[in-house]
């Protein structure tokens, strides 16, 4: 019904955003105009200027170059936790739709207790346990918590798939299961599957950026988006700056992935649009 | 009805039991001594001894696993050692204004987004359209603790109309107008997606179509007869959306400084009073399950056809 050329400019759109954090991310080191951790506390809370382009926080640090290695930060967490919830969705996802049976019916009864956590609580009160919390610890967490949506995914696919007449056949010349599910089977679900990693990429990072904020995120002085608004937070009546660049920051970031979640979406299957 | 009453309640002790059990995971392997954390570092080892004995910390894992339940299923959400009194006595203290917050943002969400989502599909394809999905892609992506921020800079600071933070003297409405707007960002956000996309499904349907040829007017065909069948995914929405907004208010109540369960945990995690951490966690994924099974319900109700089938909002898969 819509037309074709609105769907791509989303997915355009999105793909330019988040092209620009990878190559951000990648090219920091030649592209921070200075170092992000130097302290010089004779430029404390310094507005915008050509020397800061976006002003320095209350060590006299540059915004602008802090802000440009925080997307290592957020992107590591957002893309590694989103693989590590891939895999183990998928494994589960797979096993429970090509098995079916009993080994199904307990594996979803597991994935739907872990989908009705509230998973960024459930990602505080594990982060909040830990002493030290590190970068790791964040995606592993995230990783570990954000799977079940995958899973549901990944079933239902494999399971609308393993009717088809070439899987009955595959099956019926003696391939093995497990051929027939890696070669055969997943294949079919990479469409679905890179549309909810693409939002759980948007998603993770965003509660990254929540953790953080309430410091249960990458510790100071590492340079994460949330961490820097925290930090800002006591200047934010007189000096918003330090408050400012970064939130902005997360919110394009954010935005690319779920631009280019959508897009992908509109592109691959325009059927699932109505399942958000 | 009973029967699917019955059945969901059921459905639901397999996700309680699994978050409380994690959550007695993770404070069975806290490094530390609750026992030198309650009696501070100074402590002499026959006082620590005593402690121990009476928090039951020498008895074996499992039955500190099944006392801990047990005590839960009581109510009873354990000790803050820095506050010096029951978990369940502080969140019972802080759950009003957290209600109120939350109450005022689902509102805010509900009135905004589907307004915004009729909008959008009554001008499918024309500038308004694309003006909403700009919008609710916006306020989806947006970090609701960094709004918050903008939105004190912009109304308290710049503009002076508004305080901000707090409670107000009497939880005056003005204190509580910039914490539930920025809470409610996300999900109005979802709600004028959804209310948009599932709009646009129903109005392609024949009896819209035959609705038209009968020439009954645009706007009757929208409200009268499109929307009651297009309001099903949203009932389902807004309680996938909780989970956000119950998470959102901890931000939001730590910007705006809301005396509410969320301020309580942030509070909590600088001190490291872990009890009320995840004591305040349990209540909210509680309250997070307890409310979609009120809007299974609902569901059940609008819908004869889930009752029958058993298969309430979030079906498993397919």
């Amino acid at each position: 019904m819509r037309a074709p050329a609105r769907h791509s400019s989303t997915l355009m759109i999105g793909l330019a955003l988040a092209a620009l954090l990878v190559v951000a991310a990648a090219a920091a080191d030649w592209l921070a105009p200075a170092d992000p951790y130097q302290v010089d506390i004779g430029h404390v809370m310094e507005p915008p200027s050509a020397a800061h382009p976006f002003g320095t926080d209350y060590l006299g640090r540059d915004v602008l170059s802090r802000v440009i290695y925080g997307g290592r930060i957020s992107l590591a967490i957002g893309v590694i936790a989103v693989i590590i919830s891939g895999l183990v969705g998928t494994l589960v996802g797979a096993l429970a739709g090509y098995l079916g049976g009993w080994v199904d019916e307990v594996l979803m009864r597991l994935t739907d207790i872990v989908f009705a956590f509230p998973t960024a609580l459930f990602a505080l009160a594990v982060m909040a346990v830990f002493e030290n919390p590190t970068v790791a610890k964040i995606f592993i967490v995230l990783g570990l918590v954000g799977w079940a949506g995958i899973a549901r995914l990944v079933r239902s696919e494999v399971m609308s798939i393993k009717e088809r007449d070439y899987i009955t056949a595959a099956r019926a010349v003696g391939v093995s299961p497990l051929r027939i599910v890696v070669v055969h089977v997943l294949p079919n679900t990479v469409g679905t599957l890179s549309v909810a990693l693409t939002l759980g990429v948007a998603g993770n990072i965003l509660t990254e950026a929540w953790l953080s904020f309430l410091g249960l995120g990458a510790q100071p002085p590492l340079p994460s988006w949330g961490a820097m608004i925290t930090e800002g937070q006591f200047y934010l009546t007189s000096r918003p700056w330090a408050c400012v660049f970064p939130g902005l920051a997360i919110l394009l970031t954010v935005l690319g992935f779920n631009m280019l979640g959508d897009g992908l979406r509109d592109v691959l299957d325009p059927r699932l649009k109505k399942s958000l | 009805m009973l029967f699917f009453l019955l059945r969901r309640i059921l459905s639901l002790l397999p996700v309680l039991w699994g978050i409380a059990t994690l959550v007695f995971v993770l404070m069975y392997v806290i490094p530390g001594d609750p026992a030198r954390m309650m009696a501070g570092q100074h402590a002499d080892e026959q006082t620590l001894e005593l402690l121990r004995e009476q928090m039951g910390l020498d008895r074996p894992v499992w039955q500190r696993y099944l006392g801990y339940l047990a005590s839960l299923a009581r109510g009873d959400l354990g000790y803050s050692f820095r506050q010096r009194r029951p978990v369940s006595r502080v969140i019972f203290e802080r759950f009003p204004a957290t209600v109120k917050l939350a109450l005022a943002a689902v509102l805010i969400a509900l009135v905004f987004g589907i307004c915004a989502g009729v909008l959008a599909a009554a001008k499918h394809g024309r500038f308004l359209d694309y003006g909403v999905m700009v919008m609710s892609l916006l306020g989806i992506s947006t970090p609701v603790f960094w709004l918050g921020l903008m939105l004190i800079v912009v109304f308290s600071v710049w503009l002076g109309w508004l305080p901000v933070g707090g409670y107000g003297e009497h939880g005056a409405l003005r204190y509580l107008v910039l914490p539930a707007v920025s809470l409610s960002a996300i999900s109005t956000g979802y709600f004028a997606r959804i209310t948009r996309s599932s709009l646009l499904e129903v109005l392609r349907t024949d009896y819209i179509l035959a609705a038209r040829t009968r020439g009954l007017p645009e706007r009757r065909i929208l409200f009268r007869h499109a929307l009651r069948n297009a309001a099903m995914p949203l009932v389902t929405v807004i309680g996938t959306n909780l989970a956000g907004l119950l998470g959102g208010a901890v931000a939001t109540e730590t910007v705006f400084a809301w005396p509410g369960i969320g301020r309580a945990i942030y509070d909590a995690i600088l001190v490291r009073d872990l009890p009320v951490v995840e004591g305040g966690v349990i209540f909210l994924a509680f309250i997070f399950v307890a409310a979609n099974l009120v809007i299974d319900l609902v569901y059940a109700w609008i819908d004869p056809r889930v009752r029958l089938s058993g298969a309430a909002g979030k079906g498993a898969g397919g």
